[in-house]
């Protein structure tokens, strides 16, 4: 079975998200860029697959600006076979809707014909939580989010889902889409023999148009902000203190 | 010129990153780098394992790396990190012992199963390997060493030494198993060691070596000077985090211009500190690179003494203490400049390069 | 204009919280109709035909609507979605999983976590783990939208909605439920609480832990965790409270040996007061704390938890 792994070029989660001036977005200009964490966890389980013998080949795939080619390197060097680059703008502050996303995956996914797709559940930029859950729909696949444990099965695979008040379990027909939440894995440092292997692995560059989906946004950014801020508050000095304030503030 | 990383040397060091980030806090760090044997066993095999030992030699050599400019990616890393690990004491022995066609050996360490370290400095000898004392003389078809070897970088726990000592036809190499060490921890942790020799057996691996040797050190100086870049951007990083949370007088500390200027040359710093980093590495192994190490080795030395005072200074008080990283990086970057040789020896190697240079 | 929104049901109850939250927000769109789908839905739409500003109640009963799973709800919405040009549900992780699916079977965008209605089209929404807001304004026909519910006061009760039955869409049969493991407590549930207490890694150890539960539960509030506490396996998952866990917005939170990354902040700082017992005073925690308390937290919350 071959596995399909979207990957996306996001911040780096330990960098600090400044807003421009402007309002126009998030100044992404030299800023350090790295792929999106959920993604990770979703190559290091395709890997994991493929090491178990149930996954025979990991194509991974990203879609935004030329450089997210370093990204599909990372997933080269940790483990995938070969990776897909489709280049859907210029401007490193645009960011493709996980609508126009999903359109593109479904066209590659009629081509390469893959068993499984393993997404991220979300991206660290947008936190839109989405892409996979569109593209199921796009395809009329089985969908599994937010996974916990994965264990796939001949036809079938059982998803342990992490949902609001515990987990629940569920188990999907092939070919289905999971999209993995944070404690699925511990995703693997891509080694330097590795990373001197990825060098070897194919990479095929493609555009939107070359799948015919218009990317143009259905949702126009009006401004953005920074968040409010909190009113500092006071240090109080003891116990009594502090549920004195508290039965002041009506908090108790 | 681009002056950026490529995408594997970027890729490594997001590794390295990641690997340091997540496993080597400054507490671990601080108890690790100041108990024998002053590293971590488990780091040091996650190092070999994600091949960052193999990146200090050539693919030829059995690595997976070994350009100058690999090795300063993995020590501008390092330094941010502020990591004891042996590395510097591995990079030298490694360097000598691959150019000697000791194969097995090398192999052996870049897969972390063993370790070795270099022992060059003696108490009375700095750049200069003319003004070495300990001997080796064969007797009855051994060879046997005397004298005194200093700062042995990584040696603590090694499994062997690579010691440089006189012949009668140069610098020769010896390799000596299972050494008696006297070890300690450097004055900002992680191990050196020293070592008497007498009459102490070993095997020769090069008569002489001279070539090989400084060209061991000058990678080992690179290696110094990237690590220093990584660790003066952690500090500056920590510093000017410092200024604009720690209020005085009603406001920030960064929103007094004196201390922006301050912060500011530290910044200005940095990047000579690095441009003079890339110019050593594309210099070295060309005729006259050496001196763009000393060049190098000087600046960083001097640069690195006056990061660390600034940050001092800029931090007060707090930036003196055990509990806070900043001290640990100040104290790294002074020591930095004593190893292989400090500003004052790569000025007087400069001064007698340039007389040689200016004679021929 | 008319709203269809998708109310939470879990086990044939409506969670009232999150669905009288999204009404809220669904009033300013427009009528609001609410669908009740589910293997027994019935009693959840005459719970939720009582919300004060709901004008309609759909019900949907029906075995392969049961159990969370998003196909055969998300066809049953978009066979409904002719008649509406809002379609909106509490953010959930059932809606999460459900209305993008939607969006993309009626060829919009979904807006996940709106936090604010600014008109009809525009909609505030944290981007960035919360480090930064985006106002947006869709160009589809339909909107899809999932709606923070820390961000919404719960529509009153009092309301008294007509309630229709519909029937279910054909079930594709993609998938099948096998198994909850929910956990068990008695404490409220986190995301609706009106106290909070969490713990970080400053707890030290799971056995430590029972320090903040005695307290939560002195105070009768829910227990929650920084994800450095669930990491390390002092809290299970589900109590982590942050970006990547649940957002809350009690009307007090009280944060012990949490030293407030981003991460956690994003998750919590709606809260209307926030406590921080910490030893650390520099814990970014303090910055966002209306009560900050220097301590040991082991003398602290003992303390605390005995004098209350």
């Amino acid at each position: 079975m071959k596995a399909l792994v979207p990957v996306k070029r996001v911040i780096d989660y330990n960098v600090k998200v400044r807003v421009k001036a402007d309002g126009s977005g998030v100044d992404l200009a030299n800023v350090k860029m790295s792929m999106n964490p959920f993604d990770e966890i979703a190559v290091e389980e395709a890997i994991r697959l493929k090491e178990a013998g149930k996954v025979d080949e990991i194509v991974a795939v990203s879609i935004g600006v030329k450089q997210a080619q370093e990204t599909l390197r990372t997933a080269l060097a940790m483990g995938a076979d070969r990776a897909i680059l489709v280049v859907a703008t210029d401007d490193v502050h645009a960011d493709i809707e996980p609508l126009a996303v999903a359109k593109i995956l479904k066209a590659i996914v009629d081509e390469e014909q893959p068993g499984l797709v393993l997404c991220g559940k979300q991206a660290i930029d947008n936190d839109m939580n989405a892409t996979g859950q569109m593209l199921s729909a796009l395809l009329g696949w089985s969908q599994a989010t937010f996974a916990s444990e994965v264990d796939v099965e001949g036809n079938s695979a059982k998803i342990t889902r992490e949902v609001d008040g515990g987990l629940q379990t569920i188990s999907v027909k092939m070919p289905a889409i999971v999209t993995v939440d944070l404690r699925l894995n511990e995703p693997r440092y891509a080694s330097l023999p590795n990373i001197m292997k990825a060098k070897k692995k194919p990479l095929d560059e493609k555009s939107a148009a070359d799948y015919g989906v218009d990317v143009s946004p259905r949702l126009e950014v009006v401004k953005t902000e920074e968040p409010a801020q909190r009113a500092a508050g006071i240090t109080v000095g003891s116990v009594d203190e502090l549920i004195e304030k508290l039965k002041e503030a009506g908090a108790v | 010129m681009d002056f950026n990383l490529s995408e594997d040397h970027q890729l490594l060091s997001n590794t390295l990153n990641r690997f340091l980030g997540d496993n080597y806090d400054i507490e671990k760090r601080n108890e690790a780098g100041f108990t024998a044997p002053y590293h971590l066993q488990d780091m040091w095999n996650g190092l070999a394992e994600l091949g960052v030992i193999g990146a200090l030699v050539s693919e030829e050599k059995g690595g997976f790396g070994g350009s100058a400019e690999d090795i300063s990616v993995v020590f501008e890393e390092l330094g941010r990190s502020l990591c004891v690990e042996p590395m510097l004491g591995t990079l030298l022995a490694l360097r000598v012992l691959s150019d000697h066609g000791q194969d097995e050996r090398v192999e052996q360490i870049i897969s972390g199963e063993s370790r070795a370290a270099l022992a060059v400095y003696e108490p009375n000898m700095s750049c200069d390997l003319s003004a070495m004392e300990a001997t080796a003389v064969e007797q009855d078809g051994v060879w046997r060493l005397n004298g005194r070897k200093s700062a042995i970088y990584g040696a603590p726990g090694s499994d062997f030494v690579v010691v440089a000592a006189k012949t009668e036809s140069g610098t020769g190499l010896f390799f000596l198993e299972n050494p008696v060490l006297i070890c300690a921890a450097m004055v900002d942790g992680g191990g050196v060691a020293d070592l008497v020799m007498e009459n102490t057996a070993a095997e020769c691996l090069a008569l002489d070596a001279e070539t090989s040797l400084t060209s061991a050190l000058d990678l080992g100086r690179i290696a110094l000077c990237a690590e220093a870049v990584g660790a003066m951007s952690a500090l500056q990083d920590l510093t000017v985090d410092y200024l604009k949370q720690r209020k005085q007088f009603g406001t920030t500390l960064s929103s007094f211009q004196a201390l922006q200027h301050r912060a500011v040359n530290m910044q200005i710093e940095i990047e000579q500190c690095r441009s003079i980093v890339i110019s050593a590495v594309g210099q070295f192994g060309q005729p006259g690179g050496e001196r763009n190490v000393s060049m190098a080795k000087n600046l960083i030395g001097r640069a690195g003494r006056l990061m660390s005072e600034e940050s001092i200074q800029l931090h007060g008080g707090i930036g003196m203490t055990w509990e806070y990283p900043g001290a640990h990086f100040a104290k790294r970057l002074v020591m930095i400049d004593h190893q292989l040789g400090d500003q004052n020896d790569h000025a007087m190697r400069l001064i007698a390069t340039g007389a040689k240079q200016l004679v021929d | 204009m008319a709203v269809l929104l998708l109310a939470e049901v879990t086990g044939g109850e409506l969670a009232m919280d999150a669905t009288a939250k999204a009404v809220t927000a669904a009033q300013a769109l427009g009528d609001v109709t609410v669908l009740a789908a589910g293997a027994s839905a019935a009693a959840a739409g005459d719970a939720a035909a009582k919300i004060a500003g709901v004008s309609k109640v759909l019900v949907a009963e029906d075995a392969s609507l049961g159990h969370r799973l998003a196909e055969p709800t998300a066809a049953l919405i978009a066979s409904l979605a002719g008649d509406y040009e809002h379609i909106v549900a509490p953010a959930t992780t059932d809606a999460k999983n459900i209305l993008p699916r939607v969006a993309a079977l009626l060829d919009v965008m979904i807006i996940s976590d709106a936090t604010a209605v600014v008109d009809g089209a525009t909609f505030e929404r944290p981007i960035y783990a919360g480090n930064a807001i985006q106002t947006m304004k869709s160009s589809d026909a339909k909107k899809v939208i999932t709606f923070r519910t820390a961000n919404f006061d719960a529509a009153g009760e009092g309301g008294s909605a007509s309630v229709e039955t519909i029937s279910a869409a054909d079930n594709p049969g993609l998938s099948e439920w096998v198994e909850n493991k929910v956990a068990k407590s008695d404490r409220p549930e986190l995301t609706s609480a009106g106290i909070v207490v969490s713990g970080g890694r400053g707890v030290g150890s799971e056995e430590d832990f029972a320090l903040i539960e005695t307290l939560a539960d002195k105070l009768g509030a829910a227990v929650g965790a920084s994800r450095a506490a669930v990491d390390s396996g002092y809290a299970a998952n589900d109590l982590q409270v942050g970006q990547t866990g649940k957002v809350v917005a009690p009307e007090l939170y009280v944060a012990v040996g949490i030293s407030g990354a981003i991460q956690h902040l994003a998750g919590m700082k709606d809260s209307k007061v926030i406590v921080a017992i910490n030893k650390d005073e520099e814990a970014p925690i303090f910055q966002v704390a209306d009560f900050g308390l220097v301590a040991d937290l082991f003398d602290a919350v003992p303390e605390l938890t005995q004098k209350l």
